[in-house]
């Protein structure tokens, strides 16, 4: 099978199931909106009554946010100018490539915590769903495998957080450092940037890997029945050495689909000045539909690389030869 | 004992010294009564300096001195135990502490020498001692002490010679070397400045101050390897390619207080006249760094703004020329001032708009007025340079460039990107995040070596900035321009102290503004006011009413009637500040009524018939009141609007807060 036929595949199985990737935005909602009315609570009781509503209703006012940060403490704390436009989707980058993603305030953290093990418990019901098309499917079959894989699954992803823990201690960091000491007496700025570029690209191609050894543990749990997370990131591992162009290059090709909904995004993504409800309204749309499509690109990485296990599998056992085409 | 090469050379150097003072071109502008001659060669494999100087000093005051009182900088950084290194460590993040020994740096004088003149000829080597003045610690060596045979009389002028040795930092606040990047400031030994009082006026190295030292002539000779690149404070004069692979260039400039210079063989040169009616044109002279090639325009542009509206609004930039340096990545040099001569500093990355290398650059050239020109004492009163200059800097920005857009760096800093929807206003802001967490933590009257060091910035900088604003809104640009330009025209060449800021300030507004700075400057008062409560009701009267003869029930009024609305507004003064402030009533049927608060009550109670309710109140609506440290709370509606803002702005919060989530699903 070629990457082309498992995009394909992957993008149809996605499509024939658009409540998956609902499932999974609507418990994203249901977890960020709260804390997002606990910071609408935070905003309005600062602006308060003042005349400063007019600034921030147009625009923003950067002496309020002075003393708004003055007096914000925890979850107030963590709001800043940086939410708009692109600026959130590279700030969350560079946590995740920096390491801090998982340092934030408390609260943060523990949503983001909350909505992983969702998807933990969904990935089960997802993966089933994406491996047996032809199957009849029930919201209790659904249910019924998200429960059966849900620590199956949990172990799978103490193993990737170990993974990263170990990347980010054991590579990111102790080459940024060697980084800084190597250029100690660099001063052309340039050098400087493309060393450190080096290691986040180096960090960034590592992390890829795991997560696509990660996927395919996933999916050999699901359709070889694995129990042992141990054995099936290793069986992930060895499907994606014994395959690497098709696997890595199917991985690839969706990382530059991302890379173009990013840059969609870009020219689209809304800046300070919606002064109306309506405005309002249609920027938080916008943002909600580059979520949607992030999400449905999470999806489609697994239902795609589904389908390509599947099919290398399949040609494994009925004894055709195996080739990977990228 | 003077090595034999110091003897050789006195006769010449002497006739230097004099020649120095007696060539200098331009018209006698400053005392100068502190000229140097020196001689330096920089060893850039051993990162060391050897210098040979001669000072001439003519003691201008009307008491006698007997000592000489030198500046050895660079032994801040000797040792872990000088004065400045002491109160570094004081601040959250230390600037010195993780460099190894070798990057640690000294300046040792070998010999001093009493050239002959009025003086007979003797060695004073022997008669130097360190001081501390300050503090007395005896482990801090900034202050060298010489002991003169006899006093030195009023008007009388000496020759003193001296030789010393440098280990340059690495750099450390904004001197030193990177690679192959040397900035060097403060390099040779200074003398202090020689009071009417009979005391020196040379204080130890801080960790939060600059420098004071008296006006001269300066002609120095610096040796560097040949090709390299040597910018420096005034014009150069000449080089010559020595035999041992050196080059030695000699530069001059009357009229300064200091002395520095910067080589690299990295360098690349602009250059570009400025010029504008009415001022004199200066050659701009920039060196910068290859990769920053595509914002050479931006340096000159900005310095020309500076030139332009201090010399407009203050007085001309005297000297006919300036060098402008864009330092090396990492140097640690940029942003600072010497005279005729700034460090800028930019990234490889920079968006335009982004008030960045602009901003720095226009503080920096500004200095050549605050600080170059007015040369007053940065150990005492720093805020007469940084503070004047920071509010000048922001007043050039606003007219120049306008309101720059917010931009954050990503990936360590290196990648910008800018949210051109989100302005800043330096105008108004001047840094009042960093005054308000520090508003009283010093008084801003207290010498400047005395501030905690992590308060300096905020009071130095930014209060100053910001109640020159409040002054600006107050009493007019054209007052403050005035107060500014005397005050610049009078301390020109002159070391101007606080006292004559706070006259000059007086006598050209013609107010009396005592009261403003007793709490600004002489104590540490916070100004804060607040709207606490709006109300607005229909204006009823209960039970009986008379109509005509009769009594009816209120109630019983003929349809029709007006509505009257009693409006009740209490404004606060938060804090200790005290400033008249300016109410602003506006009701709903447009009309506005304007009251002028005293702000002397802790609060007071406005009350008003009208026959609409009131839409908003707000204290000190134009803000004029810079100062003050909360400006939500000045004014409240009747009706809170911060509904849609607030949906707005969490909203978008959340699309960060989701996002933030989804990348976490990257792990499973």
């Amino acid at each position: 099978m070629n990457i082309w036929r498992a995009w394909l595949g992957g993008l149809r199985l996605v499509g024939r199931w658009p409540s998956l990737v609902l499932w999974v935005y609507l418990t994203s909602l249901a977890i960020a909106a709260p804390l997002a009315v606990s910071m609408r609570s935070a905003l309005k009781w600062s602006i308060g009554g003042s005349l400063v509503d007019e600034k921030l209703r147009t625009g923003f006012d950067m002496v309020w946010y002075g003393e708004y940060t003055a007096a914000a403490e925890g979850l107030e704390a963590t709001f800043s100018p940086s939410v708009v436009g692109i600026l959130p989707m590279l700030d969350n980058f560079e946590r995740l490539l920096d390491g801090s993603v998982w340092r934030g305030q408390k609260a943060l953290v523990g949503a983001g915590a909350l909505l992983l093990l969702a998807w933990t418990l969904f990935a089960g019901g997802i993966l089933d769903r994406y491996a047996n098309p032809g199957e009849p499917h029930s919201r209790v079959r659904f249910f019924s495998h998200g429960g059966l894989y849900f620590f199956r699954f949990l172990r799978l992803l103490l193993i990737s957080l170990l993974l990263y823990g170990l990347l980010i201690r054991g590579a990111a960091e102790p080459l940024h450092r060697w980084v800084e000491q190597a250029t100690r007496e660099t001063t052309v700025e340039r050098t400087v940037i493309a060393a450190h570029a080096s290691v986040y690209a180096l960090v960034g191609f590592l992390l890829m890997l795991i997560s696509a050894v990660l996927d395919y543990a996933k999916i050999a749990m699901v359709v070889e029945k694995r129990h042992s997370a141990v054995l099936a990131f290793l069986r992930g591992l060895r499907f994606v050495l014994t395959y690497p162009a098709s696997t890595l290059g199917l991985y690839f090709g969706l990382v530059l689909g991302g890379v173009l909904l990013f840059a969609i995004y870009a020219v689209f993504a809304p800046g300070a000045g919606q002064a109306t409800w309506t405005a309002v309204l249609l920027a938080f749309l916008c943002g909600q539909a580059y979520l949607l499509a992030r999400l449905v690109l999470k999806l489609w990485f697994l239902s795609a690389q589904t389908s390509l296990f599947l099919a290398h599998q399949g040609s494994a056992s009925s004894g055709s030869p195996v080739t990977s085409q990228a | 004992m003077l090595p034999s090469l110091l003897r050789l050379c006195a006769c010449a150097a002497f006739c230097a010294t004099f020649l120095t003072t007696a060539v200098a071109q331009e018209p006698l502008a400053s005392a100068r009564n502190a000229n140097y001659t020196l001689w330096v060669r920089l060893d850039p494999a051993a990162k060391t300096l050897d210098g040979r100087g001669i000072l001439a000093w003519r003691n201008d005051t009307p008491a006698a001195a007997n000592e000489l009182w030198f500046h050895l900088y660079w032994n801040a950084w000797l040792n872990s135990n000088s004065t400045w290194m002491r109160e570094d460590t004081l601040r959250a993040r230390p600037r010195f502490g993780r460099f190894p020994p070798p990057e640690w740096a000294y300046i040792r004088v070998h010999a001093m020498k009493l050239l002959a003149g009025p003086f007979p000829e003797a060695d004073l080597t022997a008669q130097m001692r360190f001081a501390a003045p300050d503090d007395g610690n005896p482990e801090d060596r900034t202050v060298l002490v010489v002991t003169l045979p006899r006093a030195v009389r009023p008007g009388e002028i000496i020759r003193v010679e001296f030789l010393w040795t440098a280990k340059i930092p690495r750099t450390i606040a904004r001197t030193g070397y990177r690679g192959n990047f040397f900035f060097l400031a403060h390099w040779f030994p200074k003398l202090g400045v020689f009071q009417p009082d009979g005391t020196w006026n040379c204080h130890q190295f801080h960790s939060a101050t600059e420098f004071f030292s008296d006006y001269g002539v300066y002609d120095v000779q610096i040796t560097v390897p040949r090709g390299w690149v040597v910018g420096a404070t005034g014009v150069r004069l000449g080089v010559t390619n020595n035999p041992d692979g050196t080059a030695t260039y000699r530069f001059e400039q009357a009229d300064v207080h200091d002395f520095a210079w910067t080589t690299s063989p990295d360098y690349r040169e602009a250059t570009r006249r400025f010029e504008h009616p009415g001022l004199k044109a200066v050659e701009m002279r920039l060196l910068y760094q290859a990769e920053h090639e595509s914002q050479v325009d931006r340096h000159f542009r900005a310095t020309e703004a500076a030139l332009q509206y201090y010399g407009l609004w203050f007085g001309e930039y005297p000297y006919g020329h300036v060098t402008i340096i864009d330092p090396a990545y990492q140097s640690g040099a940029g942003g600072m001032e010497y005279p005729t001569l700034f460090t800028a500093g930019t990234r490889y990355w920079n968006p335009f708009g982004g008030g960045s290398p602009e901003g720095v650059t226009i503080h920096e050239a500004g200095h050549q007025f605050w600080y170059g020109l007015v040369g007053n004492n940065e150990f005492e009163h720093a805020w007469l340079d940084e503070g004047l200059n920071t509010f000048s800097e922001a007043r050039v920005m606003s007219v120049a460039y306008g309101q720059p857009f917010f931009v954050r760096r990503f990936f360590r800093g290196f990648v910008p990107v800018a949210a051109r929807d989100i302005l800043m206003d330096f105008s108004v802001d001047l840094g009042l995040d960093r005054y308000r967490d520090v508003a009283r933590r010093d008084i801003q009257a207290t010498p400047t070596f005395r501030y905690f060091p992590v308060t300096a910035s905020g009071i130095t900088y930014s209060k100053t900035g910001l109640w020159l604003g409040t002054m600006e809104r107050m009493y007019g640009w054209e007052t403050t321009r005035k107060i500014l330009s005397t005050f610049f025209q009078r301390g020109k060449f002159r070391h101007p102290k606080p006292e004559d800021f706070l006259a000059v300030a007086q006598e050209v507004s013609g107010r009396d503004m005592s009261p403003f700075f007793d709490q600004v400057f002489y104590k540490a008062a916070v100004f804060d006011f607040a709207v606490e409560s709006v109300q607005s009701r229909e204006v009823r009267t209960l039970g009986y009413v008379e109509r005509g003869t009769e009594l009816v029930p209120a109630e019983a009024q003929p349809a029709g009637e007006t509505k009257l609305y009693e409006t009740r507004v209490v404004v606060r003064r938060v804090h200790d500040g005290i400033l008249p402030v300016e109410v602003l009533l506006k009701f709903e049927n447009g009309e506005e009524v304007r009251e002028l608060w005293d702000g002397q009550a802790l609060w007071k109670l406005y009350t008003y018939v009208k026959p609409a309710r009131l839409a908003y109140a707000a204290l000190d609506p134009e803000r004029k009141i810079l100062l003050d440290v909360n400006y939500t709370n000045n004014s409240q509606r009747l009706v809170w609007q911060a509904d849609l803002p607030a949906t707005k702005w969490a909203s978008k919060w959340m699309i960060w807060l989701q996002d933030l989530m989804h990348t976490l699903l990257f792990f499973l």
